[in-house]
């Protein structure tokens, strides 16, 4: 099964009416569907992924309740070993093949250590970390630990946000796994649109901007500077129209049982810094990072003596950016781990992304003088749309890595992207060396004025949906009739998984 | 300790880290409110309070504060 799969939408057509129908019983039922459905996407043994369920839940369960019940050095010393336990599973499962694989490359040993590779477990990395955050919070004494295993199975595992996210408290899904949901018209209608908007900007716009990304990719040599560039445009939309569109199916799902889950995107497009860029694009991972490890990192005694240290030796202003960048620094190594720690890929999300926010943070100074020295007006929009297209260009730069497929592979591109002579050629004969016609391209451009729009009312801080529901009914409906057409017609059912489920 | 005494403390407190003397707290008054006040400056400000009110805010306390009032109702249960 997969979200964009006929049996996706008949095996939520069985949990609704049995969500519904056994009333009493709702979380339950949702615990029973969230255990299929995650037996019924991987591709590891039914028996042996219910084992490494328990064991996530005994762990988190269990270590929860201890903690809460101990103080002093025995509370943290549990916490040390619960999260252990949980990151120890994530390493073996996830990461060992791939962090082991590079310190084997880089000095050239002669270790086997294909025994580390096992069947991908898809997930993992996100509720595991819920689980984690679960931990902590309990640590701190933020909320009481569950005494019903159930609830916290279900916080963990809940099918919707399984695979993908977001990223919640337990407080926040707890309150709404334990009310008892009546069958609401606005919550299936709602739902129901959230889930074709996500459909048709994964199927209809995502699947066509990736043949490009691919055709260009795949033989970027005989492209130069300004291909590499616009592939890597097209990535841009690919990745946000994937991601949110995965997104928006998980959400209206969701909101299908009346559940509501935070949002993981903001006009990410619109950002006018880097650092505004990362608090705009999957912003439940973002706020995960930085409360469980950024600020605990921050506020700790080696890091508060490094502060006074360069406090001391650079003066005040200069001297506290020192703490920060080590910080950071942990923090992106992290975040590139969580992300698959391959090389390249180690590179593409965390190596440029913390050295870009580093640098514009250091060049910041220069920028001001800049901009006084040439009398830059900076409240006129020309102005915010330089920032956005220069912040969108340097998230490229990641994003060029991202696709290449290896670290070489990432070099060469950027040789060849100066290299390679500047060939016109007309935009239709383009368009179909890619096999894309006249329809593709309509679409395409219809995709890009939605993702604009979208945009734009998510920076004014609605939605494109509530944006919508202010219309006539008779606009409402025939919208939602063209989008599901669209989608059944022209959407690209079969092809490629979504990208973030590989994290 | 009023809850007067305690803004004009934390008042300063803020003037000082962001280096702007403009600043003025309430209540209300959220990280998006206050010019420099992001994730990097949240922990400079929050060692900063614990220095001039002379205690520790729990970590559990330091994320999941909504506003400057939640704050300053720590800082009125804990601080000095």
């Amino acid at each position: 099964m997969t979200l964009t799969s006929f049996s996706f939408f008949v095996f939520l057509l069985i949990v609704i009416i049995a969500f519904y129908i056994f009333n009493p019983f709702q979380k339950y039922i949702l615990l029973a569907a969230s255990v299929y459905f995650y037996i019924s996407i991987s591709s590891v043994n039914a028996v042996k992924l219910i084992m490494l369920m328990f064991g996530i839940l005994g762990v988190t369960y269990i270590g929860a309740l201890i903690i809460e019940h101990v103080e002093g050095k025995v509370k943290s010393l549990f916490l040390v070993i619960s999260i252990s336990m949980l990151v120890l599973v994530l390493f073996l499962l996830k990461y060992a093949y791939n962090i082991l694989g590079i310190i084997v490359s880089i000095f050239n040993l002669e270790a086997n250590i294909s025994c580390l590779q096992f069947v991908s477990i898809i997930g993992i990395s996100y509720y595991a970390l819920s689980a984690i955050g679960y931990l902590i919070d309990i640590y701190w004494g933020n909320y009481k630990a569950s005494k019903n295993p159930v609830d916290v199975a279900l916080f963990i595992f809940y099918f919707p946000q399984l695979i993908s996210g977001p990223f919640t408290r337990f407080p926040f899904m707890d309150k709404q796994f334990n009310k008892r949901n009546k069958l609401d018209y606005g919550n299936l209608t709602s739902g129901m649109r959230r889930m074709a908007w996500g459909y048709f900007k994964k199927l209809v716009i995502s699947e066509r901007f990736g043949i490009i990304v691919s055709a260009v990719y795949g033989n970027y040599e005989v492209y130069s500077f300004v291909g590499i560039v616009g592939a890597t445009l097209c990535y841009a939309v690919q990745l946000y129209t994937d991601f949110s569109g995965c997104m928006d199916i998980i959400m209206g799902a969701s909101m299908l049982f009346g559940i509501e889950l935070p949002e993981n995107f903001k006009a990410p497009f619109f950002s006018e810094t880097i650092q505004e860029f990362w608090q705009r694009w999957h912003i439940t991972l973002g706020t995960w990072f930085k409360d469980y490890f950024m600020y605990p990192v921050q506020k700790s005694k080696p890091i508060q003596n490094v502060a006074k240290w360069s406090k001391k030796k650079f003066g005040k202003k200069a001297g506290k950016k020192v703490p920060f960048y080590v910080a950071m620094l942990m923090l992106w190594i992290l975040i590139g781990i969580w992300h698959g720690g391959t090389g390249y890929y180690f590179i593409a999300s965390a190596g440029i992304p913390c050295i870009l926010l580093i640098l514009s943070d250091l060049c910041q100074p220069l920028f001001a003088i800049l901009v006084k020295t040439f009398k830059v007006n900076t409240e006129c929009k020309s102005w915010c749309w330089f920032r956005r297209v220069r912040t969108l260009l340097l998230i490229c730069i990641c994003w060029i890595v991202a696709c290449s497929g290896g670290t070489y592979n990432a070099i060469n591109i950027f040789r060849h992207m100066f290299i390679t002579p500047i060939n016109y050629t007309p935009f239709t004969v383009a368009m179909e060396t890619f096999g894309l016609n006249t329809l593709d391209i309509l679409l395409m451009s219809l995709g890009m004025v939605i993702i604009y729009s979208a945009h734009k009312c998510e920076y004014e801080g609605t939605t494109i949906m509530r944006k919508l529901d202010g219309q006539n009914w008779g606009i409402k409906v025939l919208l939602i009739y063209v989008e599901v057409i669209v989608i059944l017609l022209h959407g690209m059912v079969g092809s490629s998984a979504f990208i973030y489920f590989q994290f | 300790m009023t809850r007067e005494e305690v803004y004009e403390r934390l008042n300063g407190v803020f003037r000082e880290i962001l280096d702007d003397d403009s600043i003025e707290l309430h209540d209300e008054t959220v990280a998006d409110d206050v010019d420099g006040w992001d994730s990097f400056e949240h922990i400079n400000l929050i060692v900063g309070v614990e220095e001039e009110f002379e205690f520790k805010i729990p970590m559990g306390k330091v994320v999941t504060m909504k506003n400057v009032g939640e704050m300053v109702d720590i800082i009125l249960e804990m601080g000095k």
